[in-house]
């Protein structure tokens, strides 16, 4: 499946990042169990996409794929590719793998709170990356560090090169975060959920000083997310996961104005509004099948109010129901069934 | 949307280092422990630098003398001044703990740092291997190896060492999984760090508390076990002092009611264990940051 090392691909030149038919398993003793399945999206330059899904929905597995840091064994790629600047990641060995990971792509983990080495200060750690990087010397290092820390807007940040972790809260640790994961001006940039540990009110800062570096870099974003506010915040595109697939893709506009799949439906609807407090909140009944109980056929069929006997013989592949908007539902587009679900 | 920061954000903690010290002073057993510590360290290396007292010379006319204005301590069978061989023994004692676990560190931190880090195949034959080694009791090994590597100060230092490294192995191992799971450490390996990087920068430097205790703590049980060897004759050889051959040669003479030949030895052996385990205890104290 995977093409010979070092062999050129021919993929889309603006393409930063193909992933395509991804799947992931978790080797046990005595069985595997899949746990990503046939995930495929793309990513330009200066875009963001936004993964969403429930937690455990293999957001942050495929995450880390991409990033070739599984923890392998007992996790393994069973298929699929990966294309980073159309060279398939996989194909490579370790050491051209790490020589990619912080200069070229990059990631901000969820924790900023332990995220950070306690016994170095915070402009080594900085200086650090590029020095892993680039061919600098420690003045240049610290002079980029220095450059960031004020890129991120860190108050005082002469004194703040000199600080531990510890001395940080956690907004600005996220904030050291994102200065390191673009110290190099990565091509391609992975958050995992940057702002789920904060308070609400930095969630926001954080969120725009990440999106408004990403269009000065013009790196690409691949935000993972669950929370749909961050999503209509940043998102250029959205890929909904849901049980280790994707379920639907669309542009940001289309997947809030116009959901497609009745997971996506069911996630919309579960959003509090600010107007109408007086209706209950919607919610999905039941829950998420186990990964070694999967239905064989479409994996929401379940908990689906829309479901008929044909969405348990196979799973269902992602049709296009407008242009650029796909959704993995064979009953898709949705509005011609609404009166008999209700 | 603004982008200026809260207070609450600028708030500042005091630095690890200077906490860690606060919490020394302020503990009285490490207070205690590193003051005797510290004294008897003066006395082993600055003590026969200032003392006129030979403790090798013998006297015929003073062997077994009580103490005295002449010979504070008293002297031994050989007419040799008790205080000076104290003093000296001070030296090899001191030098037998630190040096001993100064190898049984730079053998068994290494290795449970490897078995911790890599795992697998690696780590079980390092484990195996090191529980086989703590099957055996400390002391009865270090005996052992003391007696297959020759009679000397030096070998008896190696033996111990040895000896002792499983202890660290076992540390060091436990520490490393332990912090190798932290998110930091993922976040290394996120920038693209090499392994070995990691572990010198990312897995050492966290994990060097918990060993300098056991270490100050393995210094007090080198100690003891470097006395034992020299009272079985595998330690320091005579003429030179080493408290434990001076415990064995007192022995003979307690039954007589001649006390000070084993009583200070075995005092400035008691004294200095003591203060490495206190000092020990203090460091855990000041050292774990679940204590305020």
């Amino acid at each position: 499946m995977s093409p010979a090392p070092g062999s050129p691909q021919p993929a889309e030149p603006s393409h930063v990042l193909s992933v395509k038919g991804l799947s992931i398993a978790v080797h046990g003793r005595e069985r595997s169990t899949t746990l990503v399945e046939d995930v495929s999206f793309s990513l330009a330059a200066g875009r963001t996409l936004c993964l969403v899904g429930e937690s455990g929905c293999g957001k942050s597995l495929t995450s880390l794929a991409i990033m070739g840091l599984l923890a392998s064994p007992p996790l393994a790629i069973t298929q699929g590719e990966i294309l980073f600047e159309g060279r398939d990641v996989r194909g490579l060995d370790p050491r051209e793998r790490a020589d990619l990971r912080g200069d070229r792509m990059t990631m901000i983990f969820q924790e900023p709170m332990t995220s950070l080495n306690p016994a170095f200060t915070i402009g080594d750690q900085i200086a650090e990356v590029v020095t892993r990087h680039r061919d600098v010397t420690p003045e240049q290092a610290s002079g980029v560090a220095l450059e960031m820390l004020k890129k991120v807007r860190i108050p005082a940040p002469e004194k703040r090169l000199g600080e531990f972790p510890h001395q940080l809260s956690g907004g600005m640790r996220q904030r050291i975060m994102i200065a390191m994961a673009l110290a190099n001006a990565p091509r391609l940039l992975i958050a995992d959920e940057p702002t789920t540990a904060l308070d609400v009110t930095i969630q926001a800062q954080i969120l725009s000083l990440v999106r408004q570096l990403q269009r000065e870099t013009g790196s690409a974003m691949l935000l993972i997310t669950h929370d749909l506010g961050v999503v209509a915040e940043v998102a250029d595109d959205v890929a909904v996961m849901y049980a280790g697939r994707v379920v639907e893709r669309a542009p940001v506009d289309k997947i809030f104005d116009d959901p497609q799949h009745p997971y996506t439906i069911g996630l919309m609807g579960s959003l509090p509004s600010l107007t109408g407090r007086d209706e209950r909140l919607a919610t999905i009944p039941g829950s998420v099948p186990a990964p070694e109980r999967m239905p064989k056929g479409c994996r929401f069929a379940p908990r689906c109010p829309f479901r008929i006997e044909a969405c348990d013989a196979a799973p269902p592949p992602l049709i296009e129901v407008a242009a650029g908007h796909e959704a993995a539902c064979i009953r898709a587009p949705l509005e011609l069934h609404v009166t008999e679900a209700a | 949307m603004t982008l200026a920061l809260d207070t609450a954000e600028q708030a500042a903690v005091p630095a690890p280092r200077s906490r860690v010290w606060g919490k020394l002073l302020r503990n009285r057993s490490a207070l205690i422990g590193g003051t005797v510590v510290i004294a008897f360290a003066l006395i082993a290396f600055l003590g026969p630098l200032v003392m006129a007292a030979d403790p090798i010379k013998t006297s015929w006319s003073l062997v077994r003398k009580a103490p005295s204005w002449l010979n504070w301590f008293g002297t031994d069978d050989l007419g040799r001044d008790v205080f000076a061989r104290v003093v000296y023994g001070a030296r090899a004692s001191l030098l037998a703990g630190i040096v001993s676990v100064t190898i049984a560190v730079s053998i068994g931190g290494p290795l449970g740092l490897i078995a911790g880090y890599f795992g697998g195949w690696i780590d079980a034959i390092i484990s195996r291997c090191t529980e086989a080694m703590l099957a055996c009791p400390f002391l009865i090994l270090a005996i052992a190896l003391g007696s297959v590597l020759g009679a000397s100060l030096t070998n008896a230092m190696i033996a111990i060492g040895i000896a002792a490294a499983p202890i660290f192995t076992r540390l060091t191992r436990a520490q490393t999984l332990a912090v190798k799971t932290e998110d930091y450490v993922e976040g290394a390996r996120a920038i693209g760090l090499p392994d070995r990087w990691i572990l010198a920068k990312y897995i050492v430097p966290n994990i060097f508390a918990p060993i300098l205790v056991q270490a100050t703590l393995i210094i007090a049980q080198a100690i003891i076990a470097e006395a034992s060897l020299s009272f079985l004759g595998l330690g320091q050889q005579p003429p030179a002092p080493s408290w434990g051959s001076m415990l064995n040669t007192g022995k003979n003479f307690l039954q007589q009611g001649q006390w000070w030949m084993s009583m200070f030895p075995g005092v400035g052996i008691f004294l200095t264990v003591l203060g490495f385990n206190l000092l020990g205890d203090g460091l855990r104290d000041a050292l774990d940051p679940r204590e305020t």
